[in-house]
């Protein structure tokens, strides 16, 4: 046995209890989650609380951990496809995105430059319908509700578009191994131009209801400090990192697809607060449509699959790894092939993963309520840490 | 070129990879025991760790840690190579924290030993199982050098490292 699983004279399961080892006495040992509506999704957070703050807080995982890399191994190719869309239900085309091109640099397998472009496009809408829940969901948690309401609005819009171009309404699986599964259409393409347009109008709107707004800055504003240092040495990336000053982004570091023919900027704030997340988060809605619309005036025509790309995958051995920018950070997807016909190992590099991990050492000495204001501002996605 | 600084954690061998993307990406196989070392190097050099992973392979584990620069397209993928019996290698928590739980993770998945780990309790699967997911059955480990170059998992000799660290040095990060 690894691990001392006999029943104690103590309360609580095994991680309760190693937790509370460590606890200093007269403190209450909290669980918060896996059903607490602020970790949305089934996220355990034990916290150690000396009066209402935070001495220590550990995340508890795993809840609804699915093996997605097993998965990987069992099944083709072609067939792990739509677990993409599973890993993060809120940004399915950026996980799309990672595995197909990684298994295209595996293979060398070109993709046409219509498909880049629907890939930029639909991946920007997804990133602009992430942030917008993101958004919604936040705010309630920090005690607002009409925003969720307003945002729900666009987003409805967003999920009614890409249900044209993918079939799906959530968990997309579009992409394709050489390009992607189907042509955008003329009523898709005049529909997402208004939408860029009336969109444009609703962010000031958004910023006058809820950005100026007294009680959202008493409760972001200055909480949740991160300094570049223990976000550089946890790994975070996207808007975490680019909350305390550091412009890291995929999209330009190590730049991918046609990102490089576009005009954008990456929005980058000092202050490294919670405030400074959200509004990195509110500029990226920003240059998200600048970048779809950019992309749509300069759509070429041409095949949306590559005519050679394979039905029947059996890459050559050897390995790959491809990154692309999701609304939450770096992902990654490695893949290992042996020749055979599925893979030998698929490696699933989640952002949330690694901007979860530091909240342990962040919430040291916070309020309570605070914790819960810092846990929103990183954005995460539970499926995608468990995975 | 490879950056001259490589030479500083102690590397088997040294190869440049290409299919990671645009860009410049070296894989550095090392021993187990320059591991903390090499950790070092990389941060000082201002690399973050973006995941580490294992492969389980007929020889063995074969563990890649990767490293990226947060200004530009370079990455270096650190390679040790573990016995089946009583996989050990020390951990990088300690340097970067990120670590922790990508070893722990590791820990869950394949049963390697993270030695000086902060707290190596399951991450992912529940405490009481004992299943490691990610082990191959002995019939469906393949051989590791069918699946990876040569150069990425053989020892170089020493006139070759030389030769690959050699001419101008490049600036990264």
């Amino acid at each position: 046995m690894l691990f001392d699983t006999q029943p104690h004279q103590q309360d609580g399961d095994f991680y309760t209890r190693s937790f509370q080892a460590e606890a200093k006495e007269g403190n209450l040992i909290l669980n918060m989650g896996p059903q607490h509506p602020s970790t949305h999704g089934v996220l355990r957070i034990i916290v150690e609380l000396e009066g209402e703050y935070v001495r220590r807080a550990e995340p508890v995982l795993g809840y609804i951990h699915r093996m997605q890399e097993k998965m990987g191994e069992v099944k083709t190719w072609q067939q792990y496809l739509p677990n993409m869309g599973r890993v993060d239900y809120l940004h399915a085309l950026a996980w799309n995105w990672g595995y197909v091109g990684a298994v295209e640099r595996l293979i060398g397998q070109e993709v046409p430059e219509r498909a880049e472009f629907i890939r930029v496009i639909t991946c920007e809408l997804n990133r602009i319908n992430s942030h917008l829940l993101w958004w919604g969901a936040y705010l309630l948690d920090l005690g607002a509700f009409t925003p969720i309401m307003y945002a729900f609005t666009d987003r409805e819009e967003i999920m009614d578009m890409l249900q044209i171009v993918t079939g799906s309404r959530l968990t997309y699986c579009y992409y394709r191994i050489g390009g992607v599964s189907t042509d955008i259409t003329p009523e898709f393409i005049d529909q997402l131009k208004r939408f860029c347009t009336h969109f444009k109008a609703r962010l000031p709107l958004f910023r006058d209801l809820v950005t100026d707004n007294m009680i959202l800055r008493y409760r972001t504003e200055d909480i949740g400090q991160m300094s570049l240092d223990v976000i550089q040495r946890f790994g975070a990336t996207g808007p975490v990192i680019r909350g305390s000053g550091m412009p890291y982004d995929v999209r330009r570091v190590e730049p991918y697809s046609v990102y490089d023919r576009f005009d954008f900027d990456i929005p980058v704030f000092h202050e490294t607060d919670a405030f400074a997340r959200y509004m990195v988060r509110m500029h990226e809605m920003e240059q998200s449509v600048r970048i779809i619309e950019q992309a749509l005036e300069q759509l070429p025509d041409g095949p949306v699959m590559h005519p050679k790309a394979p039905l029947q995958l059996a890459p050559p051995p050897g390995e790959a790894y491809f990154s692309v920018e999701s609304a939450r950070g770096k992902v990654g997807v490695y893949v290992v092939s042996d020749g055979g016909p599925k893979p030998y190992r698929v490696k699933l590099r989640a952002p949330s993963f690694s901007n979860l991990h530091l909240f342990a050492e962040v919430s040291k000495g916070v309020l309570l309520s605070d914790a819960v204001s810092i846990l929103g501002s990183l954005d995460l996605v539970i499926p995608e840490i468990d995975r | 070129m490879n950056p001259h600084w490589l030479k500083t954690c102690d590397p088997l061998s040294l190869a440049e990879t290409s299919v990671w993307g645009k860009g410049q990406s070296v894989s550095v196989l090392i021993t187990s025991d320059s591991l903390l070392k090499a950790g070092q190097v990389m941060k000082d050099n201002g690399l973050f760790l973006d995941f580490m992973t294992a492969l389980d392979v007929q020889e063995g584990f074969f563990l890649s840690y990767l490293f990226c620069s947060w200004k530009a397209p370079f990455r270096v993928l650190l390679r040790v190579q573990l016995s089946h019996d009583k996989p050990r290698v020390p951990s990088l928590a300690g340097i970067h924290s990120g670590a922790d739980w990508h070893e722990r993770e590791c820990h869950d998945f394949f049963g390697i030993l993270f030695t000086d780990h902060p707290n190596l309790d399951p991450l992912l699967l529940p405490p009481e199982m004992e299943l490691r997911p990610l082990l191959k059955k002995s019939a469906q480990r393949k051989p590791l050098t069918v699946i990876m170059p040569l150069e990425q998992i053989v020892p170089a000799s020493a006139g070759v490292q030389d030769r690959l660290l050699s001419a101008t040095r490049t600036e990264t990060a």
